[in-house]
């Protein structure tokens, strides 16, 4: 257990120091701040755009529109937080730092897990930053209450979960950055090509990002979400324990 | 130019951010002359005109290595 904190305090740090949580911390918070401004300001920026004797009355902004650009601007959100952390595992690979530790009896589990407690604990803070600016200027300039707005944030973190866990089995498996993108961005992409098959829909951990302006809009309800929670679970479960399993095996 | 100033206390923080940004990244740049690519130069236009992206890409692709 002391190793565990020793070495989830040794990422805080190294976080901080390679500026990595600076950069997601300002980028979430920028986004944040200007999804209200996005959707207040977007219909008169058309409008003034627009040349003359073209007329398009866009409607008046909503609560809702606030909150499509934060699903929207998240998945971005979520690839910039991959790339950025894409080196965690496979860094110290590459380097070889871990070598004198491990040989001195760390065991390598405990560095896959800290790492994991590291990274999602980071994901976790800038993700609520996101939220918590973008609730409070949403207050201010769209007001209006929306139906499962916890749930719905609850779900798109929970699928960057699963996408931050699939970039680390990457590393772990390849042991380069290229490899933890790749398989990041490969499984984004068959969950996006099994999301073609309608049957497939519920239990597709997909339907977490994709679905969650349904939600506030009350074209879903959550208890349409709960068989993809559950996959999304056991999927995470289960890249956790073979990421330690092949970092077991992987000659440092 | 009436929108602009209904926004304006929502768009300064959002330049705050921005120059804290790209104030970090410069000072970063000047103080560590080793670069993955390009030279002190380049990345110090870079970090100072491209806001936002500049100062991102630089710490995630350029900085090197100590």
């Amino acid at each position: 257990m002391r190793a565990f904190i020793a070495m989830a305090k040794k990422e805080f740090l190294e976080s901080i120091r390679t500026y990595k949580l600076l950069i997601v911390a300002t980028v979430f918070l920028l986004f944040g701040m200007l999804n209200p401004i996005t959707a207040k300001i977007m219909p008169k920026l058309l409008s003034s755009f627009m040349p003359e004797g073209m007329a398009i009355t866009p409607g008046e902004p909503g609560t809702v529109d606030s909150w499509i650009q934060f699903y929207k601007n998240m998945s971005t959100q979520l690839i910039l937080f991959v790339i950025v952390f894409s080196g965690i595992v496979s860094n110290e690979l590459t380097k070889g730092t871990l070598i004198n530790m491990l040989t001195k009896g760390l065991p390598r589990k405990t560095v896959i897990l800290s790492k994991f407690t590291a990274i999602i604990s980071i994901w976790t803070l800038s993700y609520l930053i996101c939220f918590v600016i973008t609730l409070i200027y949403t207050r201010y300039l769209l007001p209006g209450e929306l139906p499962n707005l916890p749930f719905a944030a609850c779900c798109m973190w929970l699928f960057g979960v699963l996408e931050i866990s699939m970039m680390l089995l990457g590393g772990a498996l390849s042991g380069s950055i290229y490899g933890s993108l790749l398989l990041a961005v490969g499984f984004a992409g068959v969950l996006m090509l099994a999301n073609i098959f309608p049957k497939l829909e519920e239990y597709n951990p997909y339907l977490l990002s994709t679905g969650c302006v349904s939600l506030l809009t009350s074209e879903r309800v959550p208890s349409d979400f709960y068989v993809s929670i559950i996959v999304t679970i056991a999927f995470i479960l289960l890249i956790i324990i073979s990421s330690i399993c092949s970092f077991n095996k992987k000659q440092i | 130019m009436d929108v602009l100033v209904e926004f304006l206390p929502f768009l300064i923080p959002l330049i705050i951010i921005e120059w804290i940004l790209a104030i970090t990244a410069l000072i970063h740049v000047l103080r560590h002359p080793h670069y993955k690519f390009g030279n002190k130069s380049f990345w110090i236009v870079v970090v100072l005109f491209v806001q936002i992206i500049g100062p991102i890409v630089y710490f995630i692709f350029g900085r090197g290595e100590e």
